[in-house]
């Protein structure tokens, strides 16, 4: 028991932390870079060196019509489960046209199945991939742009909204506009599937990311070709891997099956737009998710002049926030 | 544009996403409760949120903006610009956030921004930030005035500014700040070539000998130049004016010789002033008296002058001696160092030509309305401008009073005295002769129609009581901290503009006018004519250089090629009076060699200077 003006200590943590750095760095330490380099590469071929594009190169692939990015925001007031409101938002932006494409709605977790808090993550999130789809649809009929970047695996639109993706899948192919997910955080296990057994690595506790860590010069992309059977390939997705920026660790790129070998003349373009030091995904998505969130203070604002006060006093505020 | 953030009653911020704000720039707030409401521009800034100031954030480097903008989208455009907006006039509460904000028509601003005419007043320049206004501006007010802006002539463009000359009668006296080459002695300048194209009397003290109106200023349009020959004339102190010594009374002749060498002037020097100058004195008759005893205190004692009387042997040596016994009988216990230090100063005075001229000449020039400049050495200008303000200053007053008293007078008219350095005049903490019939004018002045505008580089060092009673003053560029706090206490400079005043551009000044009842941001406009100051005296070096050597070159080139054996032949025809030797020669001839007009070769009979034209 502390006393009042009494130190804290921190040495109990402090001690536990680094016995969880030493143990990092035993089971890391099993990867050896230039063996997976050898392995990996024999299965899937050397990585694809990328170039930037020149100002009329741009213009001449995207038919100077620019291209579109597409994103979406959760904002939520109020307390824990299910005592919250979200906001949903999402954005479809093109370079080129002045109008965005807006769309939004709200989620309220008291009113839909009380099946525990996964299975409202779950919905929550669902909403807002099919929120993204509709833009993105919406972007597809009244944009010229051929490309459409999206925030994030395709992956995750296949599973939240599976109806909803199937038929914007199928719309970007008989429209034949290019649809590519850009993920930051690449958490699929793809690669220690194939060749966890050859270099000894258990694929319980490791990830492609840890394996993929600096393995790729800036500007190189790794492709997973033909054979190699993955999650993704199942759902009709392929995808690549793919350094961009100065950044050691890797990003996603996902693409249409159908689309799959014109997508990937356009990694160019994608590489082109990434800052040299940035974390690594193109600019323009970047700008698409700084537009698209709403901040705390708007979300606060907006449900505070519309939902009545004593609702918001016996089912929103949570008691935390009187401290 | 937009009200947003926080507001109050006094000040909002305004933001527009396409036009950047300027500083000083009026405009108008449409609050739907206040009504329109003017303000002020008083900080400016931009933002755009996705190039931020962290540079290891999300930024995109240039080539991803680049490429960006080869995808049709420019990320300027998200560039929002935010200005600081004083009202003008307090509000009764804050502003609605969200009020629409306008840029003014020429109506809407016209009383804050204009208070008099172009006929009537000062045109002095264009209101800083009102090119806005352009469109909206009345015809009476277009076209004045001519601006230079990085040594190009630019027309006019915004309001004028034109200073109510006839509210000096409320608001007396202008003073002009600001350090060297900021501007100020262009924008005395420009004063007095306004005041004279309204036909002031003024009387223009001008120690720098700058102040000179004939020559026209070469790049400016005929149309807006103005022939200013006969509305001023240059009068020197010693050629054209001077002190008329038969007018001193005993106080000005001891006002005049102590400011001859401030500090050193005794009592006992007093002393001797008082007693041998007699009333209606001339030069001459003062400086013999004075000589005289100087001789008889040399002499020693009565005894022997009178020794030295009956031994004379003429009548004029008589005469001479009996004048120096009568002389050492009255005042030869004066003290004789002190005798010496008079004699010596009062020469020294005459030597420079003080003695010669009375003040007609300026009498008559403010008489037809005309501006006398005078010009002469700072340290006899000091001298001088007591006495002559003095005079022309008592004359005015001794003709207002008389009014009053029903006397009549000879009529002498109102009148403005400008000048430079003003704080050599004024000083603060120590007294020179100038100093208190300035600062009576300064206090006084305003009631017998006699104003004073005074231009330093060094408020700080101006004599308080002065710098409070400047009603207007225009503050050019400063640099030094305690000028810059003595503007702050002195105007209503607000600490923004404080903080601007060591960037102000050459010719940008604040005007602080109790007229105005506001910090006025102006363009001096440029003016007609020009100082003959302005040439750089290292191009003239350069000039005069090669000027020398084209001459020297076309003496020589008769001679070429010159062979060492010639050199003394062709010195003795050359007529050019520079070459005094051999040496010399030889030196001219390589320095030649060296502009490139001749050029030397080896020959048989050693180096020879052939022509390489």
């Amino acid at each position: 028991m502390l006393l009042w003006g009494e130190k804290m200590d921190y040495s109990l943590l402090k001690q536990k932390l680094s016995s969880i750095d030493y143990k990092f760095k035993e089971r890391y330490e099993k990867i050896d870079k230039e063996k997976i380099k050898n392995v990996l590469f024999d299965i899937t071929g050397n990585p694809i060196k990328l170039k930037k594009l020149h100002e009329d190169e741009i213009e001449k692939q995207t038919l100077g019509c620019g291209i579109v990015g597409v994103d979406g925001s959760i904002n939520s007031y109020g307390g824990l489960y299910p005592h919250y409101i979200s906001i949903i938002q999402a954005l479809s932006k093109s370079t080129k046209e002045k109008e965005d494409i807006i769309l939004q709605d709200v989620y309220v977790p008291l009113f839909e199945e009380d099946d525990g808090q996964i299975g409202d993550e779950a919905r929550r999130r669902a909403m807002m991939s099919r929120l993204e789809i509709e833009a993105a649809t919406i972007a597809i009929d009244k944009f010229q742009s051929k490309v459409i970047l999206m925030d994030g695996s395709l992956m995750h639109y296949s599973i939240d909204c599976s109806s909803e993706w199937e038929k914007f899948k199928r719309k970007a192919v008989i429209k034949n506009k290019i649809i590519i997910g850009v993920t930051e955080e690449v958490k699929t296990k793809d690669i220690i599937n194939i060749i966890g057994s050859k270099i000894n690595i258990g694929c319980e506790t490791f990830y492609d990311r840890d394996l993929l860590f600096g393995l790729l010069n800036m500007g190189e992309m790794l492709l997973l070709e033909g054979n190699i059977k993955t999650k993704k390939t199942e759902s009709g997705i392929k995808s690549c891997y793919i350094r961009l920026s100065e950044d050691p660790q890797v990003a996603g790129l996902d693409f249409i099956e159908e689309q799959y070998e014109e997508a990937l003349s356009y990694c160019d373009l994608i590489y082109t737009l990434t800052p040299l030091k940035g974390r690594g995904i193109p600019f323009w998505l970047d700008v698409v998710d700084k537009e698209v969130k709403i901040t705390d203070d708007m979300v606060k604002s907006l449900v505070e002049s519309a939902i009545s006060r004593d609702i918001r006093e016996r089912i929103l505020n949570p008691k935390r926030s009187k401290r | 544009m937009k009200v947003a953030g926080i507001t109050n009653q006094q000040e909002v911020y305004v933001v527009s996403d396409s036009k950047p704000f300027k500083i000083n720039q009026i405009l108008i707030i449409e609050d739907e409760n206040l009504g329109s409401l003017l303000g002020e521009v008083v900080e400016t800034s931009s933002y755009n949120k996705y190039i931020p100031f962290n540079i290891n954030g999300e930024m995109g480097d240039n080539n991803v903006l680049e490429s960006l903008r080869a995808l049709g989208y420019n990320i300027d455009e998200n560039t929002i610009y935010i200005a600081r907006l004083n009202l003008i006039v307090e509000a009764q509460y804050p502003v609605t956030v969200g009020s629409k904000v306008r840029y003014p028509s020429f109506d809407e601003v016209k009383d804050l921004l204009v208070k008099s005419s172009p006929e009537r007043g000062l045109v002095l320049g264009v209101v800083k930030s009102t090119e806005e206004l352009d469109d909206t501006i009345d015809n009476k007010y277009r076209d004045l005035l001519c601006l230079l802006q990085n040594g190009k002539v630019k027309n006019q463009s915004g309001i004028p500014f034109i200073f109510d000359i006839k509210s000096m009668q409320q608001y007396p006296h202008i003073g002009i700040f600001g350090g060297s080459g900021s501007g100020k002695s262009f924008g005395m300048r420009v004063i007095l070539e306004e005041i004279m194209k309204l036909s002031i009397p003024t009387i223009v003290l001008d120690p720098h000998y700058e102040m000179d109106f004939s020559t026209p200023f070469d790049k400016l349009e005929s149309k807006y130049r103005t022939d200013f020959k006969d509305k001023f004339k240059c009068l020197q102190i010693g050629r054209h004016v001077g002190i008329k010594f038969s007018n001193l009374s005993v106080r000005d002749l001891s006002a005049i010789l102590s400011a001859a060498s401030p500090g050193s002037f005794t009592e006992p020097m007093m002393s001797v002033v008082e007693q041998l100058h007699k009333k209606g004195d001339t030069y001459y008759s003062f400086e013999e008296r004075l000589m005289i005893l100087k001789e008889a205190q040399e002499i020693g004692n009565e005894r022997r002058i009178v020794e030295l009387l009956n031994n004379a042997v003429d009548s004029v040596e008589q005469d001479r001696y009996k004048r120096m016994v009568d002389i050492y009988k009255k005042y030869g216990t004066l003290p004789a160092q002190s005798v010496n230090g008079i004699l010596w100063r009062l020469q020294r005075l005459n030597k420079e030509g003080l003695f010669t001229n009375d003040i007609r000449e300026i009498e008559n020039c403010l008489m037809q309305g005309k501006t006398a400049v005078v010009q002469g050495p700072l340290k006899i200008m000091n001298v001088f401008s007591s006495y002559v303000i003095t005079s022309l200053y008592h004359k005015r007053r001794d003709y207002r009073d008389g009014l009053q008293l029903g006397e009549s007078l000879d009529y002498f008219p109102p009148f403005i005295i400008a000048f430079d350095e003003c704080h050599n005049f004024v000083p603060k903490g120590y007294d020179t002769s100038a100093k208190s019939v300035i600062k009576e004018i300064a206090q006084e002045g305003r009631k017998y129609g006699v104003f004073l505008i005074l231009a330093t580089q060094r408020p700080a060092l101006l004599d308080e009581t002065v710098t409070a009673q400047l009603n207007t003053k225009l503050v050019f560029r400063t640099v030094r901290a305690s000028d810059i706090d003595t503007i702050k206490e002195e105007t209503d400079i607000t600490s923004e503009e404080a903080k601007r005043l060591p960037y102000l551009q050459s010719g940008d000044t604040f005007i602080s006018s109790a007229i105005f009842g506001r910090t006025v941001a102006v363009r001096i406009r440029m003016a007609k004519t020009t100082s003959v100051h302005t040439e750089n005296p290292f191009d003239e070096l350069l000039n005069m250089n090669s000027k020398k050597y084209e001459e020297l070159f076309k003496d020589i080139k008769d001679h070429l090629p010159i062979y060492p054996n010639d050199l003394l032949s062709v010195l003795k025809n050359l007529n050019s009076a520079g070459i005094r030797d051999i040496e010399d020669l030889k030196s001219s001839l390589e320095a030649l060699v060296d502009m490139g007009y001749i050029r030397k070769s080896s020959t048989i009979f050693g180096q020879c200077y052939e022509s390489a034209v």
